[in-house]
């Protein structure tokens, strides 16, 4: 039988994606032991400090690479179809913005239940569910991409100004914090934490599978797909959720990432060569992952040297690329 | 198949008052009328992408306004006046897209909507194409797959906004042989807005006009000037 081309690289990267996550374990700087890691869940001793290493920070830390990679990817492909541009993401668009400013809004207040993971998740979906909102109304009137972009990166850049005004506010304590998290960082998750995670990471790949069918007809254009059965305003609303509740929740515990939504999402429609929303989404999930553990693995092995931001690589890495394919659209 | 009585059509204003007019399958009908004066508005009204303002819609012997969005798109078709095309998106999953009222959240196609699918291509004699990339097609090959998705949609009415406007004059010539087949072999109606006069005179089409006393009327075309001066 006539084996698909988007099967064969989905395999090979889903081959790939263990190895990652295998080489992100063991690239940090303690060096340790396969038995560390079998041992830390299996036979695990609380004095050793290899075991609570791998519990505590490697393996947590590792999780984080592959759902925040994953969520920010597909978070970009539901935005890119949503706007029928290349170059929307979750992090152009504004929505990384508005989660910011509503978590530091939220911890400057001081009420506890703001501290609380629920606290400060609920804060980050509902400031990029607001910014979605508003990039949403302004699409309806702007029907010029470059337009609806710069008007993302404008939402964007005020979120931000308003998010370090508040950060003056704060006190010495969580000025630090808010700093530290600004920067971008997969380390501040717990074990505990993870769990939760998960949860609300399945829900919104969930969200997004439920929305191929819309996802995929919206390619051709509002009209058509309201001819098509589609309730156009329910999906476009529903996008919106969906990528606020993944965007929304990486910003969360990892603070502004950059580029992956934007980047993955081209690299996986170069690399399919489809626009059917099902395979786009599992590249997206495998692809994103991969290329977080890596990033975040390259982190880790110069973590002794120098504190590389992993924002700062992202954009290194994915900035690039972006021009690339604005060149090739152009040419 | 479409029943029109005192149909009035607009966004708030009306724009066009419609006669008694009936649609039937099999035939061709052609809508002309000036810039402006609501050939794309009474598309979409058709289509249920907007409601009418008052008056009676019938589809198929039930009332429009008690349709459901996905009962629109299983009686109705829409083809757009222009498809840019998509990026990877090949002509076969193209025309795919238009059985998507009959498909579930995933949207993966049934063995039965795979071959609704094939003879849609080969009855619009895409099969060699059905592999290339939509926006790497010209226009009259991008015109032909968006008639070929409508076709897939299965549906008895098909409507097209100025499906020439952008086509040569052999393309145009295709088009309307197209059409003339689908609503002859197929038994649908057929409905498409044009300014092309060469096309209107074809012996198989009548015409709908919009005046300029802003109502809809079915004409006779024994006069081609008063055609001219509707366009």
């Amino acid at each position: 039988m006539f084996i698909q081309r988007h099967t064969v690289i989905l395999f090979v990267s889903l081959a790939l994606l263990p190895i990652a996550a295998l080489f992100h374990l063991f690239s940090g700087q303690v060096s340790l032991q396969l038995s560390d890691f079998w041992d830390a869940w299996f036979n695990f001793q609380a004095e050793d400090t290899g075991h609570l290493l791998v519990r505590e920070f490697r393996f947590p830390r590792m999780i984080m690479a592959l759902v925040s990679g994953g969520a920010l990817a597909l978070g970009g492909m539901m935005m890119q179809t949503l706007f029928r541009n290349p170059l929307a993401g979750p992090y152009i668009l504004g929505l990384n913005a508005g989660a910011g400013l509503a978590v530091a809004t939220g911890l400057l207040t001081g009420f506890s239940f703001m501290k609380t993971d629920l606290g400060i998740v609920s804060l980050a979906l509902l400031g990029a569910f607001l910014a979605g909102i508003i990039i949403l109304g302004f699409s309806t009137f702007l029907r010029n991409t470059v337009s609806l972009l710069l008007v993302g990166i404008m939402l964007g850049s005020f979120a931000s100004a308003i998010t370090s005004i508040v950060q003056t506010l704060s006190t010495g304590e969580s000025i630090k914090s808010l700093m530290l998290w600004g920067m971008g960082s997969l380390q501040n998750v717990q074990l505990e934490q993870i769990p939760f995670i998960l949860v609300l990471f399945i829900l919104g790949i969930v969200a997004a599978a439920l929305l191929i069918k819309s996802l995929n007809a919206l390619t051709l254009g509002d009209d058509v797909a309201l001819s098509l059965g589609i309730n156009i305003r329910r999906s476009r609303l529903l996008l919106i959720i969906a990528t606020a509740l993944l965007s929304g929740l990486v910003t969360a515990y990892c603070g502004p990432i950059a580029f992956i939504g934007l980047a993955i999402p081209n690299v996986c429609r170069i690399l399919f060569r489809t626009q059917d929303h099902l395979v786009l989404l599992v590249g997206n999930l495998i692809l994103g992952a991969l290329f977080m553990l890596v990033c975040d693995s390259i982190v880790q092995l110069f973590e002794a040297q120098l504190i590389i931001p992993i924002n700062a690589l992202t954009s290194i890495l994915g900035a690039p690329f972006i021009v690339f394919i604005i060149l090739k659209r152009m040419a | 198949m479409i029943r029109m009585r005192q149909l009035a059509i607009g966004y708030k204003d009306v724009l066009l008052y419609t006669d008694d007019i009936h649609l039937e399958r099999g035939k061709v009908y052609a809508l002309i009328g000036a810039n402006g004066r609501g050939k794309t508005t009474l598309l979409k009204t058709l289509n249920g992408f907007l409601k009418p303002l008052s008056g009676e819609l019938v589809i198929d012997n039930k009332r429009a306004a008690e349709f459901s969005q996905s009962e629109f798109a299983r009686k109705i078709a829409f083809v757009s006046s222009k498809f840019d095309g998509v990026d990877h998106l090949t002509v076969y999953q193209y025309v795919a897209l238009g059985r998507t009222p009959y498909l579930g959240f995933f949207g993966r196609l049934s063995m039965h909507d795979h071959s609704m699918v094939k003879s849609a291509i080969e009855q619009l004699g895409l099969t060699d194409f059905s592999e290339r990339i939509t926006s790497e097609l010209s226009d009259g090959e991008r015109q032909m797959s968006s008639i070929a998705r409508a076709l897939a949609q299965d549906c008895p009415i098909i409507t097209l906004d100025e499906p020439t406007a952008f086509l040569d004059y052999k393309n145009k010539e295709r088009i309307m042989v197209i059409l003339e087949y689908i609503a002859r072999d197929k038994n649908k109606c057929i409905l498409f807005s044009s300014h092309d006069i060469e096309l209107l005179c074809r012996k198989s089409i009548s015409i709908l006009a919009i005046t300029q006393g802003k109502s809809l009327q079915e004409i006779v075309k024994n006069d081609l000037s008063k055609l001219i001066d509707l366009l």
